[in-house]
């Protein structure tokens, strides 16, 4: 009984220490608690949205994929059992999503380049190189829109989400060849976009 | 090394990804070259501020859009039944602390139940225990004789086929089997419905649904 | 020695070139007088069949020499059937038509993809993909055992739209300003109408079935999902 009174849940072995509030509302939620559900959402859904937004450079669409997120998430919360960070867990399952999302339109997420592969290379000393500041977050974000579906994808993921091209690798099933090729690409052209 | 060599790896070596030979070679050529320079300083703040953007919000009314989904959303008495086994063969339970005080509680009535009726039994009295009972539903189900049909024509169907199968190429037997197991996993989930709610006319609907369905693949296969 | 090994060698490429599995391309292009009536029965391949601004429908596929096209044609209906076989020979079509063609699909394995139509579309399958994208026709009835369905277009007044996977997620991408009727059944998975939700009037819910009345309603839109969400998106 002591133990039950120090915490709040029965123990389960294995189990690394987690950011309690996470996991607590996580268990909570998969009881049944919807209050704890809603906590979890006030919580994580601007990350969610954020992920949704940048991959699918659609704003309503990013809002019915963050509802269906989140709906799974109160299907499959039984399903978590802190054995990672609920942010990592939660981060794979909207990515997924999206990933579903693509698969179903029929959007290729390998060699989409509309203008073929970038070859423009710069090897002329330029009159000006307009820098990327501060100010130009907003257009870096219009940019990032503006990548064909699949170089968006491995950018978010590895430059704003920070994914290792091996993961990006599994998620997007494309080789780490492909998945750094990709990003270069993207990055090329983001600053192509940024220098316009 | 040439411009072109240099700025196809440039994305990689800001990464830091670079075996050092390469490293060196990346950064003998930029020492020499400003529009090499100047690609990697630009790469360098992309990828800077990708990392600092800001984290976006949807509109408040999502939430109440969610909320309404779940109140939907509703896990089916079989569903239920399985996580509950499942949970007691991994011994998985997740109890806040109410619902431990609860169960407790539960416990010590069924039991202090259990064992004041025992003193009463006279040996042939079984003895009683709390429990729920459902009543029965008086809505009317589908009928026999309807079902009696469909199954005697999927039964037709499946023997014509199952003497077919052995002469098709695996493919075809693949696909015949997995799509045939998608039907019937259906079918037993409308029965499990049907069972918890007799009178549901969705899950009813969808059953009779899922019977022309299969009806459909068999015929669909019946002809190779 | 050396004729010897001549002779292995011939026959070694003797036997790698019968046993390998040859292809045949089909092509056929049809000039109808009115809005066509187009038949695909394939057995094992793709079918992507887009509208174009030409008023002849061509049919094109790769297929293995094992499989045998027929195609017929009485006045503006036009079918064209890959024979059934015990061994799943694949044919992969590729088929453009005049937008106001009316198609009927049949299928067993592969991916069915549609653009553009403004006709009458019925497709049925066992085991496919179905993508309908700039769809504007009257009436639509996909039924596949598995696969997800997108369908991405508009609805008519007075039109009917059928949707059904036992397996498979149902994805449809409307207007916002579509106004519809509709009954949506998900027996395992959820109904998440999105936006749409908001203005739903006279809507009856349960576990398994979302109806109602969205805007003025008008077109009936059925969805049934046995093993699969159905998701509703505002264009």
């Amino acid at each position: 009984m002591a133990y039950i009174a120090n915490t709040l849940t029965m123990p389960v072995t294995g189990e690394r220490t987690q950011p309690a509030s996470d996991l607590e509302l996580a268990r909570a939620a998969a009881a049944g608690d919807t209050v704890a559900f809603e906590r979890l959402y006030e919580q994580h859904h601007r990350r969610v949205f954020s992920l949704c937004l940048r991959m699918l450079g659609n704003g309503s669409q990013a809002e019915d994929l963050t509802q269906e997120v989140f709906l799974q998430v109160y299907k499959k919360i039984g399903s978590f059992r802190g054995d990672s960070a609920f942010t990592t867990w939660l981060h794979r399952l909207t990515v997924n999503q999206v990933l579903m999302h693509f698969r179903r339109r029929g959007v290729k997420l390998e060699h989409t380049s509309e203008e073929g592969d970038f070859t423009n290379v710069v090897d002329t000393p330029l009159q000006s190189t307009r820098r990327i500041s501060m100010v130009d977050k907003l257009a870096l974000e219009k940019a990032i829109s503006e990548l064909p579906p699949g170089y968006r994808a491995v950018f978010v993921l590895h430059d704003v989400e920070g994914y290792e091209h091996n993961e990006i690798s599994d998620l997007l099933e494309v080789s780490i060849g492909t998945s750094k090729s990709q990003l270069h690409k993207a990055r090329m052209r983001l600053r192509e976009l940024l220098t316009k | 090394m040439v411009c072109s060599q240099c700025q196809e790896l440039l994305s990689e070596y800001i990464d830091g990804a670079l075996e050092l030979g390469e490293q060196v070679n990346i950064e003998r050529h930029l020492s020499d070259c400003e529009p090499c320079r100047a690609v990697r300083d630009d790469l360098l703040q992309i990828v800077h501020f990708s990392q600092q953007l800001p984290v976006q919000a949807p509109a408040t009314s999502l939430w109440p859009r969610i909320n309404a989904g779940l109140a939907e959303f509703q896990p089916s008495f079989w569903n239920r039944s399985l996580r509950w086994l499942h949970n007691l063969r991994t011994l998985n339970f997740n109890f806040s602390v109410p619902q431990m005080i609860a169960t407790a509680a539960a416990i010590a009535i069924v039991v202090s139940t259990g064992i004041i009726l025992s003193r009463h039994d006279n040996g042939t009295t079984p003895i009683a225990t709390a429990g729920i009972t459902l009543s029965p539903s008086d809505a009317r189900p589908l009928s026999q004789a309807d079902l009696q049909v469909l199954e005697k024509q999927i039964s037709q169907l499946s023997d014509s086929v199952e003497q077919r199968k052995d002469s098709w190429d695996p493919e075809l037997r693949n696909a015949f089997e997995r799509n045939l197991l998608y039907v019937n996993q259906s079918l037993a989930e409308c029965r499990h419905q049907l069972s918890d709610h007799p009178g549901d006319d969705v899950s009813q609907e969808l059953m009779l649904n899922a019977y022309r369905e299969k009806i459909r693949l068999l015929e669909g296969f019946d002809k190779f | 020695m050396k004729p010897f090994l001549t002779f292995r060698l011939l026959f070694f490429l003797a036997i790698v070139t019968i046993s390998a599995d040859s292809q045949q391309r089909f092509e056929r292009s049809y000039s109808p007088q009115h809005p066509a009536h187009l038949t695909i029965s394939n057995v094992n391949g793709t079918i992507h069949i887009s509208a174009w601004d030409k008023k002849t429908v061509l049919a094109r596929a790769n297929a293995s020499s094992s499989v045998a096209f027929e195609d017929h044609v009485i006045g503006d209906d036009i079918t064209i059937v890959t024979k059934r076989s015990i061994r799943l020979a694949r044919a992969d079509f590729v088929v453009n038509v005049p937008p106001d063609t009316s198609l009927t699909v049949k299928n067993i394995v592969g991916k069915i993809d549609v653009r553009g139509i403004t006709g009458h579309v019925s497709i049925h399958s066992i085991d496919s993909d179905v993508q309908l994208t700039k769809v504007n026709s009257p009436s639509v009835d996909v039924i596949v055992t598995s696969g997800d369905i997108y369908f991405d277009g508009e609805l008519r007044d007075g039109g009917s739209y059928n949707l059904q996977s036992m397996k498979g997620d149902l994805d449809v991408t409307l207007p916002s300003a579509t106004s519809f009727n509709l009954n949506a059944r998900a027996l395992s998975e959820n109904i998440n109408l999105g936006s749409f939700l908001n203005s739903l009037s006279g809507s009856s819910r349960g576990p398994k079935g979302v109806s109602g009345t969205y805007l003025r309603g008008g077109p009936r839109l059925t969805l049934t999902a046995y093993a699969g969400r159905i998701l509703l998106h505002k264009k």
